[in-house]
């Protein structure tokens, strides 16, 4: 492995067309679990499917473990790769997609059946692998992605919004699995929309807007620029100028305002606990009466947003 | 952290090479295979291919309602006019549409030509195991198709009909048509998988062939030569009059119509190949 860089991309641009897919992308990613995260058409999809050799760069270079992507017979022995597109070759089972990646490996019939067996017994998929995919569940589908890019055993797992369309139990098990993979030495790297689920699970993150990389590194360090952000609370209560008044007293509010119904606060802290804390002080001393709590500012690109603003 | 940590000591796969090639292959030509023959397609295909036969069986019950009494010979030229006319230029044509076209563009509209570039294969590789697939297809279709013709031409016949075709030039012309109709396969095979790749909509390229391929006899003898149809012709057994507007020509010599065909697929293979190995695989989001 080159300098413990698993894949490098140096000066990557595709357009479609004229259209920006990612533009002057400059990254090394080492090992570990590393996470591309970014809205909706921010080029994550782009910058996988170039690391994987589904798309070409307009300009600058990929390489994979050393292999430039379009040198399949090297690349795909150590990688996996689980896409974002939710379709299958018709007419397959579950077990029958992971035994024709295995086939197509190179492996003996025998020992694609073996380690494909593993691969399902491994995502949870064993009483399910018979049936027609046509038939799955989306996080039945999902699994199945997974299990067919893990039953090679490759060195790098990409997974492309593996945890898209997963209910709260499958996506906590699913996250499990990809820590326990990381744990027997796997290295991932996976795109999501979402911040705050991939970065409990994350060494490093990569940030991603409109096709330009905008924040890259440790977890911790992202971590932090969000914190010293204000977040933004909505509080729907009956008497939002009480909860102002008290809340104005916090020396970490940054900013009330009072709805024009009359019926919600909007509230901007740096110290969203002990806001929580006052609200809850208040409705149990039934002094107002909650009717719904919700953050304004959850939402990834809110953080983007931030973290650009900072930087220009 | 070491990323050997991952590596499997009981790897059985081949380095590479054509140990894994042919395993590749197989691989392929075996799930292509199926996968096609449950396609609703495919029963259009097969519909295609019986037609003609289909027909001949229909011409041999007038005949028998007629009380007519054919001779071999007049049997043999309607077997000509029949297996050059709406097997080779129309069945075969239009199923080699359906099957080699689909092979790759089939895949990219239903966005499952991934989980094939994401192993490691050569793309070349793939090619040809799609092609041999879809010849595969293609002369399941088209080869007991052409049997089943001779079958019902010359074996209702009675004894005359049956000793034509097992004992007489039949046998020859059995073999011969046989061999067309898999040159046909091969050949066609070739331009439709290339049609294929090249092209979003492989329709428009095909109909325009289809008109060069219809127009053929019409066609000067150098311009005949930039075809798939006129090497087959040269091969069959039985020449078919083409009517009074047709342009004459030569035909090709059998090892050159033989070995012209073969070239001509291996050379749309070859742009085949570049064509794939330079494909992006846009399903049409991101």
């Amino acid at each position: 492995m080159s300098g413990e860089r698993l894949i490098e991309l140096a000066d990557v641009s595709k357009f479609y067309g004229e259209v920006l897919g990612v533009n002057r992308v400059s990254l090394a990613i080492p090992p570990g679990i590393t996470s591309l995260v970014g809205p909706n058409g921010s080029g994550k999809t782009t910058l996988m499917n170039l690391v994987a050799g589904l798309l070409r760069p307009t300009r600058g270079t990929v390489r994979v473990l050393g292999h430039p992507p379009d040198e399949p017979e090297a690349v795909f022995r150590t990688l996996g790769y689980c896409t974002q597109w939710d379709s299958f070759p018709r007419g397959l089972s579950g077990r029958e997609l992971v035994d024709l990646g295995l086939r197509l490996q190179g492996h003996s019939a025998p020992a694609a059946a073996e380690l494909a067996e593993q691969a399902i017994a491994r995502v949870g998929m064993s009483g399910a692998a018979d049936r027609r995919i046509a038939g799955y569940s989306k996080g039945m589908r999902q699994r199945i992605k997974l299990a067919h890019a893990i039953a090679h055993r490759p060195q790098v797992l990409l997974l492309d919004e593996p945890l898209n369309g997963l209910d709260p139990l499958a996506r906590a098990e699913v996250i499990a699995l990809f820590r326990s993979l990381a744990a027997e030495g796997l290295h991932v790297f996976l795109s999501s929309h979402i911040l705050h689920e991939v970065d409990l699970l994350s060494d490093r993150v990569v940030l991603m807007r409109a096709g330009y990389v905008v924040a890259e590194g440790a977890i911790r360090g992202v971590r932090e620029e969000m914190t010293a952000r204000p977040s933004q609370i909505l509080v729907r209560c009956d008497r939002p100028g009480r909860l102002a008044a008290q809340v104005f007293e916090q020396n970490h509010t940054v900013e009330a305002k009072l709805h024009d119904d009359e019926r919600g606060l909007f509230v901007r802290t740096r110290d969203v606990d002990g806001f929580y804390r006052l609200l809850n002080r208040v409705a149990a001393a039934g002094e107002i009466e909650v009717e719904a709590v919700a953050p304004a500012d959850e939402d990834v690109n809110a953080v983007y947003e931030y973290l650009i603003e900072d930087k220009e | 952290m070491s990323v050997a940590a991952a590596t499997d000591t009981r790897d059985s796969r081949p380095a590479g090479g054509w140990p894994l090639w042919r395993r590749q292959i197989a691989a392929v030509v075996s799930i292509e295979v199926r996968k096609n023959l449950l396609r609703g397609g495919s029963l259009l295909v097969l519909l295609m291919a019986v037609a003609p036969a289909a027909f001949l069986a229909l011409r041999w019950a007038i005949v028998v309602v007629a009380r007519r009494d054919e001779t071999t010979a007049v049997e043999t030229a309607v077997l000509a006019q029949v297996f050059q006319i709406f097997l080779l230029r129309t069945a075969m044509f239009f199923g080699c549409v359906g099957i080699f076209t689909h092979l790759f563009r089939g895949e990219i509209l239903q966005r499952s030509l991934h989980y094939y570039f994401l192993a490691p294969m050569r793309r070349e590789v793939l090619l040809v195991a799609k092609y041999l697939a879809g010849v595969v297809l293609a002369w399941t279709a088209f080869l007991p198709a052409t049997l089943g013709s001779l079958v019902v031409v010359y074996l209702p016949s009675g004894a005359a009909g049956r000793e034509y075709l097992l004992h007489g030039p039949g046998l020859g012309q059995a073999v011969a048509y046989l061999g067309v109709a898999a040159l046909g396969c091969v050949g066609y095979g070739a331009v439709f998988l290339l049609m294929g790749l090249w092209a979003r909509n492989p329709l428009l390229p095909a109909a325009a062939l289809l008109g060069w391929e219809w127009i053929n006899f019409l066609l000067p003898p150098m311009l005949k030569r930039l075809s798939v149809i006129h090497y087959l012709q040269s091969l069959c057994p039985v020449p078919v009059d083409q009517g009074p507007l047709a342009l004459p020509a030569e035909a090709t010599s059998a090892p050159v119509a033989i070995l012209g065909l073969l070239l001509l697929a291996a050379l749309l293979l070859v742009l085949a190949m570049r064509r794939v190995r330079r494909l992006e695989l846009v399903y049409g989001e991101d």
